[in-house]
């Protein structure tokens, strides 16, 4: 967390220039027609049957706190806005759309993202789509989920530097497990999918917007994907006890870029994966 | 398994027992008037961290924008990290 935003332009207004996306499934939303998610973590409205806020953010002027919901699927920037006014916002809580009320709540001021900046939303630099910059910010979630399961963790990213560290869900007491990290300049550069002993691991130093994927399928088959490429590195590895309560922190790493989202299941998804993985690209305009 | 530890070097400020890094921490928030109200979710300014791997343990926190006028001047010593590997 800092008051330096990336990609801040002056507010357009949300509404007429982000797309909407199919979702894959004929017009719904995300989660609607790929459900049963454990976490979700968005900007956007995810599913159609979740009425809650999508973040909790405090102001700097006085560190009063207000939730922000969604107006017609997307964040209400305007609310948003009239909130912080002239100072800046950062997230208190992303708050859980999958229906399992697992939200992630960050109760300290320095390990907090931000989401404007002096009265500007912050915008990604390329598509112009509201983001969040995170500077070795992480959240806590409110229940740990068991990593005895197949899984599927997506996120939409930029590494916004080559020293850049991003971890999807991760354990606050050691490095292992972790549902996807990247690690940054000073560590090689690895795309890791670690659930529990072995890992996935492929070195890439690119910069910029992505997607990223780790998945364990019903064959236990680990991969990752970046931008829908499969990472060239594989192994299998069977479920086992563990759990992940840390939404980007893997003990003492923490993650610096920007969020727009990240969504964890914890079930065999090999199926569903591109058309999730499609969604996303198309509403966020990935690559 | 046998874990090669490595340093890492912190800028802040360390501590010998847990409690001063509490006070720390709560002379931080006291500072900056947090919680706002008790609903908030922002309790504090700055946390602190066990140094687990190190013997003795100790606490520290981290460096942070606006810590100077509670905490003094910040400094640098090494923490014990686990490895990437």
């Amino acid at each position: 967390m800092n008051g330096i935003g990336y990609g801040i332009t002056p507010f357009m207004g949300s509404h007429g220039i982000l797309a909407r996306s199919s979702g894959g499934g004929g017009g719904g939303l995300l989660l609607d027609t790929y459900g049963g998610s454990a976490v979700a973590y968005s900007l956007r409205k995810l599913s159609s049957t979740y009425s809650g806020s999508a973040i909790r953010v405090r102001r700097s002027s006085d560190n009063s706190e207000q939730d922000i919901g969604f107006v017609d699927g997307e964040l209400d920037t305007t609310s948003l806005l009239s909130f912080v006014g002239a100072s800046s916002g950062y997230i208190t809580t992303w708050y859980d759309q999958s229906g399992n009320a697992n939200d992630a709540t960050q109760s300290t001021l320095a390990s907090q993202c931000q989401i404007v900046s002096s009265g500007s939303l912050i915008l990604d630099v390329n598509t112009g789509k509201i983001t969040t910059t995170w500077t070795n910010d992480r959240y806590t979630l409110t229940s740990g989920i068991s990593t005895n399961t197949q899984y599927l963790s997506v996120s939409m990213w930029r590494r916004t530097s080559t020293a850049d560290i991003m971890i999807h869900l991760g354990y606050s007491a050691s490095q292992t497990p972790h549902s996807l990290m990247w690690l940054g300049s000073g560590s090689g550069y690895a795309i890791r999918n670690r659930m529990n002993t072995n890992f996935v691991y492929q070195n890439v130093s690119t910069t910029g917007r992505c997607i990223v994927t780790a998945l364990k399928d019903s064959v236990n088959l680990k991969v990752a994907y970046r931008n829908g490429i499969q990472l060239t590195n594989t192994a299998t590895e069977a479920p086992a006890a563990g759990t992940l309560n840390v939404f980007g922190q893997s003990a003492t790493l923490y993650t610096s870029g920007q969020y727009q989202e990240m969504i964890y299941w914890n079930s065999e998804q090999s199926a569903n994966r591109t058309g999730i993985e499609d969604d996303i690209k198309t509403y966020w305009n990935a690559y | 398994m046998i874990l090669k530890l490595i340093g890492m070097l912190i800028n802040g400020y360390k501590y010998t027992n847990e409690q001063d890094a509490i006070d720390a921490r709560k002379a931080c928030a006291d500072y900056y008037g947090l919680p706002k109200t008790p609903e908030d979710i922002t309790k504090y300014y700055v946390d602190y961290t066990e140094a687990s791997l190190d013997s003795p343990i100790f606490w520290y926190i981290e460096y942070y924008q606006g810590t100077e006028p509670i905490l003094g001047e910040p400094y640098e010593f090494e923490v014990t990290q686990e490895p990437i590997e």
